[in-house]
């Protein structure tokens, strides 16, 4: 055994670590080794020094009821908690019906955002109606052409329109044409009219609508007239096909003015 | 392991953390106040499947962690000591040394070298245990254990020089 291999044994044989092997083996070395005896009697003073005579701590009691304590409140808080979450994630029924709830969480939205039922055409028509008034309601008054010439509205869409708006009312004494300019609903090209009733704004839209199915619900009957009515906050909104043009009308009228324009609008 | 066998474990290794942290610590509060974070960083820290028999070695490392962390910004010192050989004459007046000369003595130690020291003599962990504790390679932890040792021989010889015993001699038979 060389110095090196009875130093890395000291320790345990300080400690009656060794195998009877090993022990006799690193004795036999010191028995031949002056300074590694030295060296082994220093190092087993010292510890025993330590062992036996120095001071040692032991935990007052009043550290010891302050941990008790401290324990005790974790255990009620986070060691609840821990539990809980453990019991969670650990109980198979448990978290089987946990990981469900999860994957219903995520889940749903996405199914509303990219599989649900698209909204059908009718609303999302009357929805951009809508936002097209607000925004006209914005800019008011608007810009167009001259109101007091319905043929040069009329030539403006007719060089604009891919389509002939079929326009038999332009206004009277009461129900005032303010403007007329095409503008676009759902991607197609549209011709819109802006009437004027006391300082209740109408915006006419007329559009190729064909495809576009009416629902039968929400129908308000107008002297032998159906159209789809819809209301929101203050706004009646009116959408009826003739052939295969759209007309709708988003207007803050009352309902029986609202009617009168309507049937304006609808009667040749 | 629960929250609550940890917590016994805790309880019934106390004695032990509380020791390390006195030798340490400058004061009494403030070795309390290292046992009680150690606790509170135990409760949040040790994971599940530490065993019961690893549990103490787990405790105190978290100790020696945190002392470091708030004294020790610039490693253990373990590489600056130099001890030379140390003259044995006075170590048999070892045996009339007070208590409280035993412990200045210890207290002149770094505190790495004072800490695996306590463990290694006082406490009786193994080598690989303080391997362990203190994040050392074994010749790391054989080296800094005999170096504490003949520092503190130094010390304690370096005392009785200071106040001047002298062993007596050794009286030869005479023929």
């Amino acid at each position: 055994m060389t110095c090196d291999e009875a130093r890395e044994r000291f320790e345990d044989l300080l400690h009656d670590r060794l195998s009877p092997a090993d022990s006799q083996s690193l004795r036999q070395h010191l028995s031949e080794c002056p300074r590694c005896l030295e060296e082994l009697d220093a190092a087993g003073v010292i510890a025993a020094l330590i062992r036996h005579r120095a001071s040692y701590h032991r935990a007052p009691d009043h550290l010891r009821q302050s941990i008790l304590r401290e324990v005790r409140r974790q255990q009620t808080l986070a060691g609840r908690l821990y539990q809980a979450l453990h019991t969670l994630w650990t109980t198979p029924p448990v978290l089987c019906a946990t990981t469900a709830i999860l994957v219903l969480a995520l889940a749903l939205p996405l199914y509303h955002r990219w599989v649900g039922p698209a909204p059908d055409p009718a609303a999302r028509v009357v929805g951009e109606a809508r936002r097209d008034y607000d925004r006209l309601l914005l800019n008011y008054p608007p810009h167009g052409t001259n109101p007091a010439e319905p043929t040069q509205i009329q030539q403006w869409f007719q060089q604009t329109l891919n389509f002939s708006p079929a326009i038999h009312f332009w206004g009277n004494q009461e129900i005032r044409l303010l403007r007329g300019y095409p503008t676009y609903l759902m991607e197609r090209r549209a011709a819109c009219l802006i009437f004027k009733t006391g300082d209740a704004i109408s915006t006419l839209y007329i559009f190729p609508g064909g495809d576009i199915p009416i629902p039968p619900h929400n129908r308000r009957q107008i002297n032998g007239y159906a159209p789809y009515q819809a209301t929101a906050h203050d706004q009646r909104v009116l959408l009826w096909r003739q052939g295969e043009l759209a007309f709708l009308i988003v207007s803050r009228l009352t309902n029986p003015e609202l009617d009168q324009l309507f049937l304006r609008i609808r009667n040749p | 392991m629960t929250q609550t066998e940890l917590a016994a474990a805790i309880v019934v290794h106390l004695d032990a953390l509380h020791n390390l942290a006195a030798w340490l610590a400058r004061d009494s509060a403030a070795a309390a106040a290292l046992v009680q974070a150690t606790c509170r960083q135990a409760m949040r820290m040790i994971p599940q499947e530490r065993s019961r028999t690893h549990l103490q070695v787990g405790l105190l490392t978290i100790m020696w962690g945190l002392y470091r962390q708030d004294h020790m910004r610039s490693g253990d010192g373990l590489s600056d000591i130099a001890v030379e050989h140390v003259a044995t004459d006075k170590r048999v007046l070892y045996h009339t040394l007070s208590r409280a000369e035993l412990d200045a003595g210890l207290r002149q130690l770094p505190e790495a070298l004072r800490a695996a020291l306590i463990l290694a003599d006082m406490e009786g962990y193994p080598l690989e245990d303080l391997t362990a504790i203190f994040g050392w390679s074994k010749p790391r932890t054989q080296i800094a254990l005999a170096t504490a040792r003949q520092l503190l021989d130094r010390f304690l010889q370096a005392r009785f020089t200071s106040i001047g015993v002298s062993p007596e001699p050794e009286v030869k038979d005479t023929p």
